[in-house]
């Protein structure tokens, strides 16, 4: 009844085949999240966005988010899948389905994924503008987050948790 | 006696060298600490990038399993990664 389906891929994602997934007999709930990019960061008119990401640790970490989730609020269905390379503006960057019995936990889970993500992947945007100039966006940190769960000091500095 | 350590980029450190990876020498026995001095050495001094430098200490190096603590010890031959501030999503 539980399942975990996690990948990064540069192929265009699916969402109706993701969110398929979602579904069993015994899961009255299946919520669907797709970001996707948008044409203004910061006030600069955005083009398109390339994702970077280091795949192996990324799905580990994909994994270990799904697991806490399970753990938090199973039995659920678990999809988290993010898209790398070059998207224009509309295109899906990363689609989370979630199915469960009942819709709180479907809603509880699909938030977890997608705010752990956030803080936790090591996926990394790079913005290109209408003026023909790109830039690495900010992030945070993952060698504090790291070393705080093994309570040790690394030294690193964490950014402020807002999007 | 020196072993080499390949170090996988990603996010903005892209912009250095082949934008792949580097090739750090470090000395036996190396901590991770010693690597990310060794790399803000190469990143200053071979490659000519010092505004590139300072991130490195905002950044986790890590192995395809997991990010690596400061005093971990890097094999001989060990392919890592250096994985600046996040922002996936």
């Amino acid at each position: 009844m539980s399942s975990i389906h996690v990948e990064v891929t540069d192929q265009v994602l699916d969402t109706q085949a993701l969110l398929a997934h979602a579904a069993d007999p015994s899961f009255g709930a299946q919520t669907l999240f797709v970001g996707v990019v948008r044409n203004l960061h910061a006030g600069r008119k955005v083009l398109a966005v390339s994702y970077d990401a280091f795949t192996p640790l990324c799905e580990k970490v994909f994994r270990e988010i799904c697991q806490e989730a399970e753990q938090k609020w199973g039995p659920l269905s678990l999809t988290l899948v993010h898209r790398t390379g070059r998207l224009g503006v509309g295109e899906a960057s990363v689609v989370i389905a979630v199915g469960s019995p009942h819709r709180d936990e479907s809603y509880l889970a699909s938030r977890y994924l997608i705010e752990e993500l956030k803080v936790r992947a090591p996926i990394w945007k790079k913005e290109h503008y209408e003026d023909g100039e790109t830039e690495w966006l900010r992030g945070h940190a993952l060698c504090g987050h790291a070393d705080r769960a093994r309570n040790r000091s690394c030294g690193g500095t964490l950014e402020p948790h807002g999007h | 006696m020196s072993h080499k350590v390949q170090v996988r980029l990603f996010g903005a450190f892209r912009k250095l060298g082949n934008g792949r990876e580097l090739e750090i020498a470090v000395p036996a026995n190396a901590t991770v600490k010693d690597l990310r001095a060794a790399l803000r050495n190469v990143i200053t001094t071979e490659l000519n990038r010092p505004a590139e430098a300072p991130l490195v200490d905002e950044s986790a190096i890590a192995s395809d399993q997991s990010i690596l603590a400061e005093d971990e010890v890097i094999p001989s031959g060990a392919r890592l990664a250096i994985l600046p501030p996040v922002c996936g999503g």
